[in-house]
């Protein structure tokens, strides 16, 4: 088991070498540090010095790899590659472009994006679960077909449509909570409130009909026809047969996104005012400030990798079936 | 033919290189049983015609906004009988509504409006002036006294295109029977009592009734969007309907060829891992293994902003804003499907790995048929049905992603019709007051029958393809 | 009271689906009393299955019971509100199942799965029913009771599962067993033993049985009554002694003539097919073996640890050595993970073998270039055991047979090979315009012959038959058996009959190689290996066979 886990984690090593490879390709050499600086500076009237300039108070004056202008050991460190490269692995993401400690910004606004991010997977996870177990119990009726219309209506709606849609209910008709804004501390759930309602709404659709699809699938096995014919009422068939062996794949698919809570969403945060990291990553965008675009890239990629991790380890736990060796 | 001088667009040419091979695919699947058979299913069902029907619109207005010209310039020189085009690109979607192209207001108007939205001061005949809503320079100008006519004149017209549109509806409705009644070589009026029965093998009552509520839609919507905007006037006065509909490209585009952009890796790669396994089934696993550990959005966005960069730079390559705005939408294409690959890639993998330990392939390995052929003649078939369902299931999501996209400025060009722009430049009009909701409702709604039915199609067609739920 | 635990009378079951209604179960009555076992036997669409899942009313959504009534000790099941039914499964009723490695829920442990009853039915708390559980898997006798109470179903064998299973049906001891193919998917000595309990728990507990298969050996040893169902209806229905010594229904007596046995060696089974009554002399061909295996193995390695280094083998197949004489049949025969079809895949390599020599007419296949062994694929051919996988679906049966005559390129002229195809087919039994259609259109039979065809086709020297019939019904495989002979009479092919049906070896093979584990432990002619059996495993498994004599029939 733990000699499973280790390899596991030494394979994720040549991954985020990967990772950072494609985003030093893509920031570097796709387009040079001149063009990056000639599109912030405005296209005409650029001085060199100018140029020189804004690279050097970024840190992008070095050469890409190889620097000859100095000796031993600085050859290697006074390059692009390894200043801002290479200093990911080790989770120093720099400063951004507009000189911020990307490092701090993000251990500070992890949480607001936690607070968000919990509650509104563990609530949306628990009620699609249980409309998905009522329309499995009620299978092959007009309850269970309309049911999946209804759902396949509620995924064909833009996720713009039900954060515009309620906070506009909220803000103009309902008026009971704050539609924007974000407070730290026990007073601020009211804030927390909408933005994690609409994930949840706005999610409900297709999850649930997943989560059906799992629960039939289960249905129509022979271990399930074993306890109906112990004479175990459908319910109980339903909560201690069925639900165990469907909660596998559930709870496993729930797993691999765990870390990337820490993320947030760009599209809510940015929505209702939570300064979260998915605002902070859409303004990075907005600002076109490339070190924290970078950075998030990697963090993104990294906290993917544990929730790979994650699930291999849950698989041990979850299933008996599973065991590593 | 055309009225004017092609253009090709990057996009045009794919777009119809898809239809193409759309269509080859199905003459192709008419003469093998066991690909008809699942198709015959999904005419079959209820479902499945109203979304082809409700698709079939969509997709056809899609590619006649897909052919693109520069039109032929107006007031040319008659006497020297030189043809002069214009320097703008327009298709011939553009064409047929040009109504509603040409018909600008100052800024926004209610839908079926005969007043702006905002006032403005005017120089009454006496002098004074006043702070009024002025009429409208293009909607509803036919009226005299709005206000007293104007209920009137909607439903008049609303008629007018309901009539033509039954009209229409009949003479499809007999056409159709018609063809029916001399393939099953059937009296004409047994047909028609099989298909409004509902006896038939294919829901015809449905087709009929999904056709009838389209013509009835589109021929009532076009009497009015002739007077009208139906859907009100945006912030620098173009009608939201046109937008609307021109978004429809975007949105089509963006759904069916970034999936094919991707489906050549995705199979080629899949296959080979599974098939071959070894040293190239660990490179690929960690090919896509990395590109799946970056987040999509995140992906999407670095590479929007090279994209952004590089464009800056290299500004002089594109010879017009359409051109600009097309490539943009390619790369949008290409890089989604850079992200969504890997799905796919895994689906084909596993399925080519259990395929490869089946008796079938056993079976062709002990006669000696070489690897190349096996994977052709083997292999491919069967996973085919993975690689259409997987091209039907993408689609919406794509439609959605691409509104998402736009909304944070890493879609398409700002330029470029598509439901994303319309939302994202209509959401501040929410807070106006009174609010400005026709601009979004019109976005949402238009992406939203799309979406739905492109859904439902979907699930149409996975359960005609996929073997396991079948019998 | 009628003297009957169980009477059905009239049941009519019928499945509906979109496009058609198929009636499964046909107005079928019988009656079955206290303590005894009733056979239901018939081949697979008979409709004995649902049958079984309408008395018990667990019968598919797609499937309901349109007439008839289900009496069990005086009440009507079908008249039973849902509510009581449930109160009758599982403690009145109860119901074993075919497949034992699918039946038990894979994330609960196996006690709770039978604690589970005696909550539900006789309301005890769980340390009692603990108690309880731990009896019952002692009665059922499973070792160590104390340890699998805890263990999941995937830590259990086949047989123990379905030891579990029957623990699970008798915990609240029942007056009726449904089993339904208790043991088709088990070893031959596993099944032994099942029945065995089975037999003695029904003494013990003095319950009814309605027992469903397909196996007539197993309804001789087993029943009380016999009850022959062909087409969702039943046929023929006696006691064991009369149905076994003159059955009465013209079905039945074509279910035993298809039985084979030694007895009928060197006969066909079914009338009309041509007599082969010896083996082709082969004068023109050499008296030696067309195939050598020496020492064959083939070790698929276990690997471990942080970096998966290899830290053992499983050895599928150690050590085997087999001869194949030209136009006899070698039957290797073993149960299952024996390490048999390993054999006939490392023979082909199709499995690269680990070591050991395959020469196959002075050649060694083992150790030749993939050109080479391109040469020599024609010579060896395959047939396997599922014919429903063995044809790729997308493909005219046609181009199936065809495409290893293109591929080895026997007949380069497209003409020729389309007559070639035509031909074969016509060997096989099916119509020659069968090239025109796609495997799904045929019964398993068919496809089983155009499997054959296909490995016809590039003349082989040796066929290596995967358990080629055991997919497939008794009266199905008698045609597929006689077909196989046939052709060995007619082009002197050689056969390695790879099976676990030692009926089928006794009528059909001259040699015979038993294995066990990944190796021989006894090879030999036929009538010497089983009527005088050396090895210890051999007269395991040949005493766990259930013996018929099929009856004979008087012109």
């Amino acid at each position: 088991m733990i000699a499973y886990i280790i390899r596991r984690a030494l394979y994720a090593i040549p991954i985020l070498i990967g990772v950072n490879v494609i985003t030093f390709m893509l920031f570097f050499v796709v387009n040079t540090p001149d063009d990056m600086a000639r599109m912030f500076l405005g296209q005409k009237h650029v001085t060199e010095e100018q140029i020189a300039d804004w690279k050097a108070e970024r840190g992008y004056h070095h050469p890409l790899f190889y620097n000859d202008e100095e000796d031993g050991i600085d050859t290697i460190r006074k390059t692009i590659f390894y200043t801002k490269s290479l200093r990911l692995f080790i989770f120093d993401f720099g400063r951004s472009d507009s000189g911020r400690d990307i490092g701090f910004d993000i251990s500070q606004r992890m949480w607001p994006s936690l607070a968000i991010a919990v509650p509104q997977l563990i609530i949306g996870l628990l009620v699609a679960i249980t409309f998905a177990l009522l329309i499995a119990f009620f299978r092959a009726t007009y309850i269970d077909y309309w049911a999946v219309v209804i759902c396949v209506a509620l995924m064909s709606i833009s996720s713009l449509f039900y954060i515009i849609g309620g906070q506009y209910m909220m803000g103009k008709i309902l008026r009971v909570v704050p539609i924007s804004g974000f407070e730290s501390g026990l007073f601020g759930v009211k804030f927390l409130i909408l933005p994690v309602l609409i994930g949840i709404v706005g999610g409900i659709g297709s999850s649930t009909r997943w989560y059906r699809t799992i629960f039939l699938e289960e249905m129509n096995r022979d271990y399930v026809r074993t306890a109906r014919a112990k004479g175990i009422a459908e319910q109980t068939v339903l909560f201690r047969h069925v639900l165990r062996n469907a909660l596998i794949p559930i709870l496993t698919g729930v797993v691999v996104i765990l870390p990337l809570l820490f993320m947030g969403s760009l599209i809510t945060e940015s929505f209702f005012g939570i300064p979260g990291l998915g605002s902070y990553t859409i303004d990075a965008i907005n600002r076109q400030d490339f070190a924290i675009v970078r950075s998030m890239v990697f963090l993104g990629a990294f906290l993917y990798i544990v929730g790979l991790l994650l699930t291999d380890i849950s698989y041990t736990l979850v299933d008996p079936r599973v065991r590593f060796s | 033919m055309l009225p004017g001088k092609p253009v090709f667009l990057l996009t045009d040419i794919l777009v119809f290189g898809l239809m193409l091979c759309i269509v080859l695919f199905f003459l192709y699947a008419m003469r093998k049983p066991h690909l008809r058979e699942p198709w015959r299913q999904v005419v079959r069902s209820k479902a499945g015609v109203i979304s082809m029907i409700v698709l079939s619109v969509y997709v056809g207005i899609a590619l006649l906004d897909s052919v693109h010209f520069h039109p032929v310039l107006e007031n040319q020189n008659a006497a020297s009988g030189e043809v002069h085009y214009s320097g703008e690109v327009i298709s011939l979607f553009d064409e047929m509504v040009s109504g509603l192209r040409a018909s600008g207001e100052k800024t926004y108007s209610a839908p079926f409006a005969a007043y702006l939205y905002a006032k403005e001061t005017v120089q009454q005949d006496d002098g004074t002036k006043q702070r009024v809503y002025p009429r409208l320079s293009w909607g509803a100008v036919h009226l005299d006294n709005p206000e007293a006519q104007k209920t009137a004149d909607v439903l008049v017209l609303g008629a007018v295109g309901a009539l033509k549109g039954i009209a229409v509806w009949l003479v499809l409705v007999t056409l159709l029977c018609l063809v029916l009644s001399v393939r099953a070589k059937r009296s004409f009026r047994a047909t028609l009592g099989i298909l409004l029965g509902g006896r038939s093998g294919v829901p015809w009552r449905t087709v009929i009734l999904t056709l009838g509520a389209v013509v009835l839609v589109l021929l009532v919507g076009a009497e009015w969007a002739a007077k009208y905007h139906v859907l009100g006037t945006d912030k620098v006065g173009e009608d939201v309907l046109y937008q609307a509909l021109k978004s429809i490209r975007t949105g089509v585009v963006i759904g069916t060829l970034t999936t094919l952009l991707m489906l050549p890796f995705a199979v080629i790669f899949g296959i080979m891992a599974g098939y071959f396994r070894g040293w190239i089934d660990d490179v690929i696993q960690y090919l896509y293994t990395t590109l799946n550990s970056i987040p999509g959005v995140l992906l999407i966005a670095a590479a929007v902003l090279m994209l952004n960069v590089y464009m800056s730079k290299h500004a002089e390559q594109f010879a017009s804003l359409t051109q600009r705005a097309d490539l943009r939408l390619l790369f949008l294409c290409l890089i989604l499907g850079l992200t969504s690959w890997t799905g796919l890639c895994r689906l084909l993998r596993a399925e080519t790995l259990k395929l490869r330990e089946v008796d079938f392939i056993q079976a062709a390995t002990a006669f000696g048929v070489g690897r190349v052929q096996t994977i052709f003649r083997h292999i491919l078939p069967n996973v085919m049905h993975i690689v259409l369902i997987t091209l039907v299931l993408d689609f919406s999501g794509l439609v959605l992603a691409e509104a998402v996209l736009s909304y944070i400025n890493i879609g398409v060009d700002p330029t470029m019709n598509s439901w994303g722009n319309m939302i994202n430049s209509a959401r501040l009009e929410m807070a106006r007051e009174p609010v400005v909701w026709w601009s979004l409702a019109a976005s949402l709604f238009f992406m939203f029958t799309l979406v739905l039915f492109a859904n439902l199609f979907a699930d149409v067609v996975r359960d005609a393809l996929d073997p396991r739920l079948a019998r | 009271m009628s003297e009957f635990l169980l009477q059905v009378q009239d049941l009519t079951t019928v499945f509906r689906t979109s496009r058609r209604t198929l009636t499964a179960v046909d107005r079928i009555s019988f009656g079955i009393r206290e303590g005894e076992t009733f056979a239901l036997v018939g081949e697979s669409g008979s409709g004995k299955s649902v049958t079984a899942l309408s008395v018990i009313r667990l019968l598919p959504e797609a499937a309901s019971l349109t007439s008839g009534s289900i009496r069990f000790e005086g009440k009507d099941l079908l008249k039973l509100p849902e509510r009581d039914m449930r109160d009758m499964r599982g403690s009145g009723i109860s119901m074993i199942f075919q497949e034992p490695m699918t039946s038990l829920n894979p994330v609960v442990k196996v006690g709770r799965q039978i604690s589970e009853v005696l909550i539900r039915h006789r309301n005890m708390s769980r340390p009692q029913a603990r108690q309880r559980v731990l009896d019952l898997l002692d009665a059922v006798r499973i070792p160590r009771p104390s340890q699998t109470i805890d263990m999941y179903a995937h830590e259990l064998s086949g047989g123990m599962k379905q030891r579990v299973m029957i623990a699970i049906a008798l915990a609240c001891e029942p007056r009726l067993l449904i089993a339904d193919e208790p043991t088709t998917a088990l070893d031959v000595t596993i099944q032994a033993q099942v029945l065995e309990l089975i037999n003695d728990l029904q003494r013990q507990f003095k319950m009814a049985i309605l027992f469903i298969t397909h196996d007539l050996a197993v309804v001789k040893q087993v029943a009380d009554q016999v009850a022959v169902m062909k087409d969702g209806q039943i046929v023929e229905q006696s006691s064991n002694g009369v149905f076994f010594s003159s059955p009465q229904h013209a079905y039945s007596w074509d279910l035993f003539a298809a039985l084979p046995a030694m007895e009928k060696r060197g006969k066909p089974l079914l009338e009309g097919n041509s007599h082969r009554l010896h083996k082709p002399v082969m004068e023109n061909m050499t008296k030696n073996d067309v195939l050598q295996v020496r020492d064959l193995a083939v070790y698929f390695p276990i690997r471990k640890g942080l970096f998966k280094r290899t830290v053992g083998y499983v050895k599928a197949v150690d050590g085997v050595s087999l001869d194949i004489p030209p136009g006899q049949t070698v039957a290797l025969v073993g149960e299952s993970g024996s390490g048999k079809t390993t054999v006939g895949k490392g023979i082909l390599r199709l499995v690269q073998p680990t070591m050991g020599e395959v020469t196959y007419l002075g050649l060694p296949i083992h150790e030749i270039g993939r050109n080479q062994l391109l040469e020599q694929r024609a010579n060896l051919q395959i047939v396997f055991q599922d014919p429903y996988s063995s044809m790729n679906p997308r493909m005219l049966v046609g181009s199936i047979i065809e495409e290893g005559i293109k591929a080895l390129d026997v007949i380069p002229d497209a003409q020729a090979r389309k007559q070639r195809v035509l031909e074969l087919l016509e060997q096989v039994g099916l119509d020659k315009d069968a090239h025109l259609r796609y495997p799904h259109e045929f019964s398993g039979g068919q496809r089983q012959r155009i499997c054959i065809a296909r490995a016809l086709a590039v003349d082989p020297k040796i066929i290596i038959c995967d358990e080629p019939t055991s997919a497939l019904d008794v009266s199905v495989q008698a045609q597929i058996l006689d077909l196989l002979n046939h052709l060995q009479e007619q082009y002197a092919i050689s056969y390695l009959f790879i099976t676990h049906n030692m009926s089928v070896v006794a009528y059909f093979a001259d040699r015979v190689a038993v294995m066990y584990q990944g190796q021989i432990v006894e090879q030999g002619e036929v009538e010497q290996v089983l009527t005088d059996p050396q090895h210890e495993y051999t007269r395991r498994l040949l005493s766990a066979v259930p013996k018929l004599v099929p009856p004979i029939r008087v012109a």
